[in-house]
């Protein structure tokens, strides 16, 4: 038995190559379905997670998934808009705890979520370095978010214009860095967190300029009509709010009008939880409410379509390999006949013989199964920092 | 040695039939059989290693009737008792002239790896001057070098017989003479009887004893051997 395996192995590592390749091949073709089936069991955990963690969403009636995929992950295009109104109607139903976010804009292509520091209780979220933001212009770092762009309390981060061909929009706001999130694991980890105000700010619906009641700025001054003034461009807009001029911000319009893309609702309990969806159910209804974790449960079915897909398609990768390797070993064992022959005739049996060519293809199984098993352990353990690191 | 009587062997889809009436080698006699190619030369080694056994007659190699044992029996018989040369070698290009050399014990169990057996190859090589070589493959080595471990190869199991077919043919005529003179006189030193195959008769000189296998003198369309040199 141990000789066949010496002789066996002699020949393998011998031949290095041929030997690499078809493990190589054969370890591939194993891992594959083994390592989409883990890939997408962790996403799926993953985004299960996430979505079994936020109890309700309300936003403006449009793709439940965009909602979700907006709200949650911060990811896809933003949904329609909803308004404060939603948030106040949440608030005055008493049955759940209400929790804006306004996610549009982005700062070098990290998300820039707007929202209440009560989402940072919700999501247990805890400041590692510096503070939380208290004053309007000042941001928090997700971990990954700081670590990607290099940034640490004290420094500055500008927003970027949702579109570029956007000549009249707002202008990009320079936000102060004043900490960075412990790591969470989560989507959370990636973005920059501001007040809801600050985010307006940034969608111009508020701003700050020179007071055009100074002396220095008659220049500007094009009309004055009791407490209306008038002025020309040349007033110059602040980008960087600071506590100098952070008295001189202000909002036009009604603020229960003003923007959000979502709102997070935590109601107390499941009657609460039934109101709630209740009031929000009628048929003239302008606002969505929906449950993320049944809105996942339908993208899930699509992924795990895909996954039925891609398994079948690895199936049939397998069944070409095999035949491959059946062939490669069928066309090396031709090739050794007269040596295997040479065996039979120095005095080996026919069982030897046979012993020697099964412990090839055994141990090149062997190595290639472990290469695969390897690399399947390896993708579950990593899978998780990975599926965070591309998907979320 | 072996002892060969009324045989009479055919391969019936090509015509062959070879007869031999008595034939007989004795312990650490060298042996030479000559004949043109297709005569029956490797058939007769064949059978003599019981490759192949015979419908009629017997073959009896160190006692036993190799018609008589199974297959799995001959096999184990050929490895302790025959050793084989072949004309192209027949070395596994994997193994290293060392391992070659100790090949026959990884093939069956009938023989163990001592602390003998491994002085005893190291002697060989000495003997066969491939001392230095040992770590080198087939692929490194001369063919003169090659078929001097093929005899190692054949002579490490101590066996009482050699069977060497054509072991100088694809050889040139310096290394023929030289690895023919090693092989005869390792298995003179270990008292190992030889039969060789060649039909290169300038080498029959250095035989004991000599058959021509040929076609029968009687003019029967089989081949018969008879002797040509010899006591």
């Amino acid at each position: 038995m141990f000789d066949s395996l010496y002789i066996a192995w002699k020949h393998l590592c011998f031949h290095k190559v041929k030997t690499l390749i078809l493990v190589a091949a054969i370890s591939v073709t194993l891992f594959l379905p083994a390592g989409v089936d883990a890939l997408v069991d962790e996403c799926a955990q993953q985004l299960r997670q996430r979505a079994a963690q936020t109890p309700l969403l309300i936003g403006a009636k449009g793709s439940e998934t965009e909602l979700v995929l907006n709200s949650l992950y911060f990811e896809s295009n933003p949904p329609a808009d909803t308004s404060m109104k939603a948030l106040e109607r949440v608030q005055s139903s008493g049955y759940a705890e209400a929790i804006p976010l306004y996610v549009r804009f982005r700062a070098r292509e990290k998300p820039v979520v707007g929202t209440t520091l009560d989402y940072f209780s919700f999501r247990e979220l805890r400041v590692g370095a510096g503070r939380q933001f208290a004053m309007l212009g000042e941001c928090v770092l997700g971990v990954d978010a700081a670590d990607q762009l290099e940034l640490r309390p004290g420094q500055s981060l500008l927003s970027q214009s949702e579109n570029v061909f956007d000549l009249a929009g707002a202008y990009p706001l320079r936000m102060n860095v004043v900490g960075v999130l412990e790591p969470s694991g989560s989507p959370d980890d990636s973005a920059v967190f501001v007040d809801v105000k600050t985010a307006w700010i940034i969608a111009g619906l508020g701003h700050g300029h020179q007071d055009l009641g100074e002396d220095a700025s008659s220049d500007s001054l094009l009309e004055k009509d009791g407490q209306r003034l008038t002025a020309n461009a040349s007033v110059p807009t602040y980008t960087e709010i600071t506590s100098a001029n952070v008295a001189s911000f202000h909002f036009h319009g009604d603020p229960v009008d003003f923007p959000l893309t979502g709102v997070l609702a935590v109601p107390e309990d499941r009657r609460s939880r039934a109101l709630l969806r209740g009031r929000f159910q009628g048929t003239d209804e302008a606002s969505q409410i929906v449950e993320p974790s049944a809105v996942m449960e339908k993208l899930l079915a699509t992924i795990l379509r895909v996954r039925t897909i891609v398994l079948v398609g690895a199936l049939l990768l397998s069944v070409a390999t095999t035949l491959v390797v059946v062939l490669v070993f069928a066309l090396s064992l031709r090739i050794r006949r007269q040596e295997l022959e040479t065996m039979r005739k120095i005095g080996a049996t026919r069982f030897a013989v046979f012993l020697i060519v099964a412990w090839e293809i055994l141990v090149v199984l062997g190595l290639s199964g472990g290469i695969a098993v390897s690399l399947t352990f390896l993708t579950r353990q990593l899978s998780g920092p990975a599926i965070r690191w591309f998907l979320l | 040695m072996v002892e060969i009587s009324e045989l009479d062997f055919t391969y019936p889809r090509h015509g062959f039939r070879l007869c031999v009436e008595q034939l007989r080698v004795n312990a650490g006699e060298q042996l030479a059989l000559i004949g043109p190619s297709g005569s029956g030369k490797s058939t007769l080694l064949n059978l003599m290693a019981g490759i192949v056994v015979p419908a009629k007659g017997t073959v009896c190699v160190d006692g036993s009737d190799l018609g008589s044992l199974s297959s799995s029996a001959r096999g184990e018989l050929r490895l302790t008792t025959i050793g084989l040369v072949f004309q192209s070698f027949e070395l596994l290009d994997y193994l290293t002239v060392w391992e070659n050399v100790l090949l026959p014990f990884r093939l069956n169990r009938a023989l163990k790896l001592t602390p003998q057996v491994f002085e005893l190859a190291e002697h060989l090589l000495e003997e066969l001057e491939l001392s230095g070589k040992r770590g080198r493959y087939p692929n490194q080595l001369s063919q003169g070098e090659r078929q001097r471990v093929a005899i190692g190869r054949a002579l490490v199991t101590e066996p009482g017989l050699v069977l060497a077919d054509e072991p100088t043919g694809n050889l040139d005529p310096l290394s023929k003479t030289r690895v023919l003179d090693l092989l005869l006189a390792s298995a003179a030193k270990h008292e190992v009887a030889v039969v060789v195959v060649t039909h290169d008769h300038a080498l029959l000189d250095r035989f004991e004893t000599a058959y021509e296998v040929g076609l029968s003198k009687t003019g029967e369309p089989w081949t018969e051997i008879s002797k040509v040199a010899g006591k």
